[in-house]
């Protein structure tokens, strides 16, 4: 569903992932354009999450392949294009921003060490240039006046918001999420929602995992829904959630239904 | 009997000077302690085979034998395998470098595995290198965890140096033992040695303690 003008950012080919004899991603095809939201749904073990790792070259694949603009950033064990330099793989890597579901941030640096160390260290930025380019992201995340707490003096979302501009420091060009608000405490949810949306806004491509269908059916420009390592379905957000072709993407929307009622109630 | 500061305060210079090598023996010992602690735990979490078994064999070597049996051991053995006699002080000294090296090693290797695995996930989607994560990340948090047993292993080696009085060290302990012969007075001597003993080993424990609490602020 991506239009014919719109260029393709991300693409996985056939991609294959297992650990052991445990298939958890079997041949995912998927294309992600220049300035969308995609959303991934799915249960829990569908391999969602494994899905981002294996974007972010945290895991390696065995099958297929994961391209960024065309180049290849990954492949499996079989393919034999020959291997991509180390230094355009570490450039890739840098297009590549990932938030986890528990924030990750480094417990004995400062909100703004955590912010800097990076760009520093990996860009070679000056000092003075990787403050200013931390505080700026820190006035956009909300978190002004936490620059110098240590992450453990902060709430979960200020965690959260903090490690979002922990990842746009290093100005990547796509963002994975992967169920960034599940660990969160309900009333903390929109203000990392609103973070995100806010950059949707502003037009950076992103491939969100997340269980917040409101976010998923305002923000996204797609829906995906994940089961037992394959994409059974993807649709525009409201079609995939109030038509789903599928029985099991109906089933499982209906268990989160479900679910979200038990909450409320 | 009655206790007789005299003999105390006569010879209290060769005490100090006693203690003088207490504290080299210590110190040059720790020096070689951390420096191949760290690199035997780095060597055991490797991954390679070729460096992370001699590394195991080693610790466990040097921690099952008794650290009297090595430092007699380098002394009266080690110069005959590599030709050059080695002072009872470096003897010593080195003995207890490469004991203790063991111990810490397994402390740093518990230490740097103890960091949740998803730190290291953050340092790489980061774009990271292996050496940047280690000394930014990976070690800063790794130290705060190996701070209170590296202290209990710093104070059982300052006391361990007496043992370097087998091999005729000047230390501490062993001076101490001179006197006691000479002037036939070890109930006075020894009690000011056990003092003296507690009076350079007790800081130790007091500033890691205060170390420790510094570190913490900003932690979990």
């Amino acid at each position: 569903m991506i239009e014919n003008h719109q260029d393709v950012y991300l693409e996985l080919k056939n991609v294959w992932k297992s650990f052991g004899n445990l298939k958890v991603l079997k041949g995912v095809n998927l294309k992600v354009g220049k300035g969308q939201v995609v959303v991934i749904i799915g249960p829990s073990g569908s391999g969602k999450s494994t899905l981002l790792r294996c974007v972010c070259l945290l895991e390696k694949i065995q099958e297929g392949s994961i391209e960024v603009e065309k180049i290849p950033i990954a492949y499996g064990d079989q393919d034999s294009i020959g291997k991509p330099d180390k230094e355009a793989l570490n450039r890739m890597r840098q297009e590549i921003g990932m938030v986890f579901q528990s924030f990750n941030l480094f417990p004995h640096l400062t909100v703004l060490e955590n912010i800097t160390l990076a760009p520093k260290r990996v860009k070679k930025i000056e000092e003075k240039i990787a403050l200013d380019l931390a505080n700026s992201l820190l006035d956009r995340v909300g978190l002004s006046d936490k620059s110098e707490e240590y992450p453990s003096r902060l709430s979960g979302g200020q965690q959260q918001r903090a490690a979002i501009a922990r990842a746009l420091a290093m100005k990547p060009k796509i963002m994975l999420f992967d169920e960034v608000t599940s660990a969160l405490d309900p009333e903390l949810v929109g203000e990392v929602l609103r973070v995100m949306r806010q950059l949707a806004k502003e037009g950076m491509t992103m491939l969100v995992v997340t269980h917040e269908m409101g976010f998923a059916k305002e923000v996204a420009d797609r829906a995906i829904f994940m089961d037992d390592g394959q994409i059974v379905e993807e649709d525009l957000p409201e079609t995939l959630f109030s038509k789903p072709k599928e029985t099991r993407t109906r089933s499982f929307l209906h268990q989160l239904l479900e679910r979200e009622q038990n909450l409320n109630e | 009997m009655e206790f007789d500061w005299k003999v105390i305060i006569d010879y209290f210079p060769d005490l100090l000077a006693g203690v003088k090598v207490t504290l080299s023996i210590t110190i040059l010992s720790l020096l070689i302690g951390l420096v191949f602690g760290l690199a035997l735990a780095l060597a055991r979490i490797s991954g390679w085979k070729i460096i992370s078994w001699p590394a195991y064999v080693y610790i466990e070597f040097f921690r099952t034998t008794p650290p009297l049996v090595q430092i007699v051991w380098f002394y009266f053995v080690v110069p005959v395998i590599i030709g050059m006699e080695l002072s009872a002080f470096q003897a010593a000294s080195i003995a207890l470098g490469l004991n203790i090296a063991a111990f810490l090693g397994e402390i740093f290797r518990a230490g740097i595995q103890g960091i949740d695995k998803t730190q290291i996930d953050a340092t790489r989607v980061l774009g990271l290198g292996s050496i940047d994560s280690y000394r930014y990340v990976i070690l800063p948090q790794a130290f705060r965890i190996v701070l209170p047993p590296t202290t209990t292993t710093i104070m059982l080696l300052m006391k361990g140096t007496s043992l370097a009085t087998a091999i005729g060290t000047l230390e501490l302990m062993r001076v101490g033992q001179l006197i006691s012969l000479e002037t036939f007075r070890p109930f006075e001597i020894l009690t000011a040695v056990a003092l003296i003993y507690f009076l350079i080993t007790y800081p130790v424990a007091y500033g890691m303690r205060r170390l420790e609490r510094k570190m913490q602020i900003g932690e979990i």
